[in-house]
């Protein structure tokens, strides 16, 4: 999260690039917590681990979805900085998907 | 590996500068701390050669120490210690003992000294200072942040400059030098609030400004870094880093002659840092022959200056990053002879054990020799624990029991330095996490090396328990777990082990193949046909891909996204769909 962060602090000018946090926490307390402190400049939802693995098929957190403009996920990417992601990393995905024009 | 000290060694060097503490004041100590306040070690211990009053004796020990004269500087101290317990010889023999590395002593001479005098602020802020130089940040903050309320100016200055530095590391540095840290609070405008007080406290100081200097230019800003770096300059105009850092600054604001003309002349002179500078003005400018032509007259003229064991570890890690162990050997060895208590030996010790390590043809005394030198040296615990798998690699007996103390002694290191450090990952999950991950490799490597001993009971009970703080997702783990129970005779058990070792993807070669060459005896000794082997491997491990591909492919990629309508935490309804023509990017995470 720390580097979806930057990547946003990137390009939040960019009315055509939207973030949406989506939290599987049990614990709503420590997730507000966790919200308060991180001061994310972008939604962050709440549903159920069941309701993510039904609807999006995930077993496991983090994963990040990159949907283009016609509503199409383009990548997917599971876990966070350990696997070698980094901020330019989000920020080439982002980029890449921009260039996929719109369906009429 | 990673270095403890992000910001390039010239700054390193140049901010090591020793202040003192005391009352009474002889016109040879005034003279003297003047000296240092200026950055000049060498003029304060003229003024104070042969001074033979405790506080005399413990600030010419300290001046000894920012001078380079480390032997020197260890006798004096240890005489002033021993001729009056006070709180200034406690401090200057700890600090002594913490510039050569001997942390055991200096943290001895800090616990004496306190226990006589708990308060002392002196006392206090070399405290900070070595546990800072460990890189065990929040007792550092404790000890630095008590002294900085100390009424003597002197004293109250030099904690809020180490606090300085400190935050100043944590603000630009820490992510870039440890991998996984995140600093959740942003500790810039800390670190220049502490260099702005640390140089009201102490004005004539140079070494607040240059931190404060130092600061604005990471944080880009040059117009205001640049009166900064002259505010340095005043104080102390030979200093290298703070010439080298207002051409930096004067570069960013396109006011490249000025540079010419300052690099010009500073290359005449006859002080070594102000030609050290000069050496890198030059590179600033592109001047690489000139900049080539200095550096080698620094390491001709002045071989045993700061400024030459910063080239020639410079050179070290070149030749490192090119791989070019042949070279990285006799250069790193020279420079640990040359250069014994240089603050780039962290660096040049990592090197130096990785060449050994790509070099199985090494004598094996001198590659544990390499891997003991650069546990002492080192911050990051990580390097205990590639020092003891690497003894372990040279399948020497006599190194199995080094390993096992590496490894316990990595362990303690490794939990001391999350505990300290917890402001750095916040997340008590990740925290945690990183101790799990410090035992687990601990628990590994001393069971290997029962292993190895033939120990097998004390193995299994130290593999087992790696394997159960890994969830069994640690490859080398799982190549020693199967190599325990082949030679238990638990061959069902050791067939799935190496199984899972070849189906990961990675992993080193060798132990790739042994874990094949493994797995085919096992196969054989469960009554198949050995001819068969490859066939059956080759099966085995398609399936087995193909399973996590599967699972790994549950992917929705291609698909369109499903219908994702919830309320944000402030209640307010967000679509998915609403968000058509534009780009999403939508992460599912749990704060743990």
């Amino acid at each position: 999260l720390p580097l979806i962060q930057k990547a946003h602090e990137q390009l939040r000018n960019d009315p055509k690039v939207k973030f949406i946090l989506v939290s599987v926490d049990d614990d709503p307390k420590r997730l507000q917590a966790y919200v308060d402190e991180r001061k994310f400049a972008f939604p962050v939802l709440r549903t159920t681990r069941e309701w993510a693995a039904q609807h999006f098929g995930i077993d496991d957190t983090p994963i990040t979805f990159y949907i283009d403009a016609n509503g199409v996920i383009q990548y997917q990417t599971r876990g966070g900085s350990v696997f070698g992601e980094s901020t330019e990393r989000v920020i080439w995905y982002l980029n890449e998907l921009k260039q996929i024009p719109t369906a009429p | 590996m990673h270095r403890w000290y992000g910001g390039g060694g010239a700054i390193a060097l140049a901010l090591t500068l020793l202040a003192g503490v005391g009352h009474a004041q002889t016109p040879a100590l005034e003279k003297a701390r003047k000296a240092l306040d200026a950055g000049e070690p060498q003029q304060a211990v003229e003024a104070l050669k042969g001074a033979t009053d405790p506080a005399g004796r413990a600030e010419l020990a300290e001046a000894q120490m920012a001078a380079g004269l480390a032997d020197e500087a260890l006798k004096t101290a240890q005489a002033a210690a021993g001729q009056t317990p006070s709180a200034a010889a406690s401090r200057a023999l700890a600090l002594v003992h913490a510039g050569r590395f001997e942390y055991g002593d200096a943290q001895a001479a800090i616990d004496a000294g306190l226990q006589r005098s708990p308060n002392d602020g002196g006392l206090l802020a070399a405290k900070g200072r070595i546990l800072w130089q460990r890189r065990h940040t929040k007792s550092a903050i404790e000890a630095l942040t008590a002294a900085s309320k100390n009424r003597d100016a002197r004293v109250a200055g030099e904690a809020q400059y180490w606090l300085g530095r400190l935050y100043m590391f944590r603000g630009w540095q820490s992510e870039g030098a440890y991998p996984g840290w995140h600093e959740e609070v942003d500790m810039r405008p800390l670190a220049l609030a502490a260099f702005r007080a640390a140089a009201q406290a102490r004005p004539s100081w140079y070494a607040p400004r240059l931190g404060l200097a130092t600061a604005l230019q990471l944080d880009g800003n040059a117009r205001d870094a640049l009166p900064a770096f002259d505010a340095a300059l005043d104080r102390a105009p030979n200093m290298t880093a703070a010439r080298a850092g207002r051409w930096r600054a004067l570069k960013a604001l396109n006011r490249t002659a000025e540079i010419e003309t300052e690099v010009a002349a500073a290359a005449k002179s006859s002080d070594v840092r102000m030609l050290a500078a000069a050496r890198e003005g030059y590179d600033l400018l592109g001047k690489t022959a000139d900049a080539q032509a200095l550096a080698a007259r620094i390491s001709q003229e002045f071989p045993a200056s700061p400024a030459a064991a910063m080239l020639a570890a410079a050179k070290i890690q070149a030749a490192r990053r090119a791989n070019q162990h042949a070279d990285v050997i006799p250069q790193a060895e020279a420079f640990i002879a040359a250069h014994r208590f240089a603050p780039q030996l962290t660096d040049v010790y990592e090197a130096l054990v990785a060449a050994y390590q790509a070099t199985p043809s090494a004598p094996v005394e001198k590659a544990a020799a390499a891997i003991e030198g650069n546990v002492k040296h080192l911050v990051n615990p990580a390097g205990y624990f590639a020092g003891a798998a690497q003894l372990q690699a040279r399948r020497a007996p006599a190194l199995l029991d080094r390993s096992i103390q590496l490894a316990e002694q990595g362990q303690a290191a490794s939990e001391t330095f999350v505990k300290e450090n917890l402001g750095s990952y916040k997340l008590e999950g990740k925290s945690n996490n990183s101790i799990a991950r410090g035992r687990s490799q601990a628990a590994d490597l001393i069971g290997w090396a029962h292993f190895l001993k033939g120990d097998l009971a004390q193995a299994e009970a130290r593999l087992s328990e790696a394997e159960r703080l890994t969830n069994g997702g640690d490859q080398t783990n799982r190549f020693h777990m199967g190599e325990l129970a082949r030679a238990q005779g638990r061959l069902d058990q050791a067939r799935e082990h190496y199984l899972v070792v070849l189906t990961f993807p990675g992993g080193a070669a060798p132990m790739k193949e042994a874990a094949r060459k493994a797995l085919a005896e096992v196969h054989t000794k469960l009554g198949n046909e050995a001819a068969e082997f490859d066939k059956y491997l080759t099966a085995e491990l398609d399936r087995r891909r193909e399973e996590r591909r599967t699972q790994m492919l549950q992917s929705m990629v291609g698909k369109t996204a499903p219908e994702l309508k919830l309320p944000d935490m402030n209640g307010q309804q967000v679509d998915l769909k609403a968000e058509r023509g534009n780009v999403v990017l939508l992460n599912f995470f749990a704060s743990w």
